[in-house]
């Protein structure tokens, strides 16, 4: 089947492709020139306009500073976009590899990466990446918004590292591999051959579905600051900022608050179209991985 | 090395021990055979009775503990894995489940062609050679397995264990997950095969009439323990051991009954610690059978049997 009519195969699957395609481009398109979205500037400040309502001129309004939430929101993507699958994508590598070394090579080296996985493990994930960037962002404000990801890779990690392991056990032992032993294929040959290619799929839905989590999380450190420093627009810290002007000026917290949800919402859709077309039994195979 | 050698191999004594939780478990326990050049060996036995560990210890897949291994009359028992390379295309091994023998993931051809990645050959030609020699059109070395019904795969996977053109291939129940009718067409496959390729079989196989159907010489395996060995006709025709009566479901002789009566019998409830492992089962089981452990001794030229009636 080709990419395309799997994509048209499942309306969640098509969604959450949109929407995922959507913001990358309008992040690359931010990245570039802001200009072509929007007249404003994210960071002037204006008090003569500040707290207006959303209108045409202003679709999400203005903040208490006269700052154009809309131009914020879109000059807030090209980090707020990126930044998840960095940590997704370093999150997944580590852990795999670490993974992919306690399952296959087994024994006391198994032994000992698993009860340093666990170390992680203990604590709940969003308060361990909190002091991280906390004690980390304080002394190095300018460096915070790198802290605050390595906080989040150290947090998300172990996950990785877990289900790569139950995967390679898995394939290790079915009777292909021990054909290719019989063969005289050596370890990483079947790694590779085998083992990789046979785990693969799963670990991209895995990831997939990982991005909501990790765009909230993300949103969580930035909302307590953690993230880029002032004025670099962040959605997290808008919300925040945002929040004094509530209940009346809702629009300056809410639209960015929106736009986090939709992100999230967007990598939830493609994650399950994609788990479904996988795995069309149900799909309790990757949330058992996930429990 | 000497280029002459009576079987094509010769095993000697093996010993294969697994550690189940702090409990020690020979699987396989002071296990001898002989398979010549052409020949085919079967090794009888239920499940859990060693045979399969007995093939994958052969194929040094496993820790061996105990005994020799002799291929070609070379001892391949102590050979590292980076010397065994050159041997593992001699010896091959075909699966029981063809669904999960092949990697759902790659080519048939890819599949068909693994063998000789260490050989570094890419042997295009071949897979279509040997799927000719399996019955397969050569054009399915593009599709995935899933397209293939069991038997068509047990085909493919037995086609992957010719590539490499070996002397010597395991057959680890290889009709035990298929229909009843395609049974019987992978069986005349492989005889085909053997005909035209001159290979040594090592079946492994619970089945009976798959065992008399394919086998020159058979040795009957219970509990790690070879019980009775000898030719395929003199083993399935006239069983000896009480255990491969049971497999065979035959009823005992009158002479056998009558060796049985000599014998004293054994006081209910005592769990034998030594002797025959087969004793707690046996309906023949005499007071000796607990106590001491039976060898396995010449009835006739093509037979041994390991049993006190004898």
């Amino acid at each position: 089947m080709s990419a395309r009519t799997v994509l048209l195969s499942s309306k969640t699957l098509l969604a959450g492709a949109v929407i995922i395609v959507g913001f990358i481009v309008l992040a690359i398109i931010s990245a570039l020139d802001l200009k072509l979205l929007t007249p404003y500037d994210p960071n002037k400040i204006n008090f003569a306009l500040a707290n207006l309502p959303p209108s045409t001129a202003h679709l999400f309004g203005t903040d208490s500073e006269g700052r154009d939430v809309f131009t914020r929101v879109l000059a807030a993507l090209p980090n707020d976009v990126a930044i998840p699958y960095i940590i997704a994508g370093a999150s997944a590598l580590i852990g795999g590899l670490v993974g992919m070394i306690s399952g296959y090579v087994g024994g006391l080296v198994d032994e000992g990466l698993m009860r340093f996985t666990d170390i992680f493990l203990a604590f709940p994930g969003i308060l361990l990446a909190l002091a991280i960037s906390t004690i980390l962002g304080q002394t190095h404000v300018a460096e915070r918004l790198y802290f605050s990801m390595i906080a989040l890779i150290v947090v998300n990690w172990p996950i990785y590292a877990r289900l790569v392991r139950s995967q390679v056990l898995q394939v290790r032992g079915m009777p292909y591999i021990t054909l290719a032993k019989a063969a005289g294929l050596t370890r990483w040959e079947i790694m590779r051959r085998h083992i990789i290619p046979n785990i693969l799929s799963l670990v991209i839905v895995y990831i997939t579905l990982d991005m909501g989590t990790i765009i909230l999380f993300y949103s969580i450190l930035a909302f307590f600051g953690l993230g880029a420093p002032p004025p670099t627009p962040e959605l997290g810290r808008m919300v925040y900022d945002g929040l004094t002007a509530l209940p009346g000026n809702w629009w300056s917290s809410v639209f960015p608050a929106l736009t986090i949800t939709l992100m999230a919402v967007g990598f939830s859709l493609f994650g399950e179209g994609l788990r479904d077309y996988l795995d069309p039994r149900g799909g309790d195979y990757v949330r058992r991985a996930n429990a | 090395m000497p280029a002459t050698y009576t079987n094509l191999l010769q095993v000697e004594n093996l010993e294969v021990e697994f550690n189940a939780g702090g409990r020690i478990i020979r699987a396989v326990d002071g296990v001898s055979l002989g398979i010549g050049e052409g020949e085919t060996f079967t090794v009888i036995g239920e499940s859990g009775s060693g045979k399969s560990t007995l093939a994958l210890a052969i194929l040094k897949l496993i820790k061996i503990k105990e005994g020799r291994i002799i291929f070609k009359g070379e001892d391949i028992t102590n050979l590292k894995e980076s010397q065994m390379r050159s041997i593992r295309k001699e010896m091959q091994i075909v699966l029981q489940d063809p669904y999960l023998s092949l990697d759902p993931r790659l080519r048939v051809g890819d599949i068909i062609r693994e063998p000789l990645l260490p050989l570094g050959e890419k042997g295009e030609e071949k897979v279509g050679e040997v799927l000719n020699l399996v019955g397969l059109d050569p054009g399915v070395a593009t599709r995935f397995p899933h397209e293939f019904s069991g038997g068509q795969r047990q085909r493919i996977a037995i086609a992957r264990s010719l590539i490499s053109d070996p002397k010597f291939i395991v057959l680890d129940e290889p009709t035990s997950n298929l229909d009843v009718s395609i049974q019987a067409q992978i069986l005349n496959l492989l005889l085909d095969i053997q005909e035209k390729r001159k290979v040594s079989y090592l079946l492994i196989t619970h089945n009976m009439l798959v065992a008399k159907y394919m086998s020159d010489n058979v040795a009957v395996m219970y509990s790690g323990k070879i019980v009775e060995r000898g030719s395929a006709r003199e083993v399935i025709g006239k069983p000896l051991h009480p255990y491969t009566m049971e497999l065979l479901n035959v009823t005992p002789t009158k002479g056998f009954m009558e060796r049985i009566r000599k014998l004293e019998f054994i006081q209910e409830g005592e769990v034998p610690v030594k002797g025959c492992r087969y004793a707690n089962r046996c309906r023949f089981a005499k007071e000796v059978c607990r106590t001491t452990e039976p060898v396995l001794k010449r009835v006739s030229q093509d037979h041994e049997v390991a049993c006190f009636l004898y």
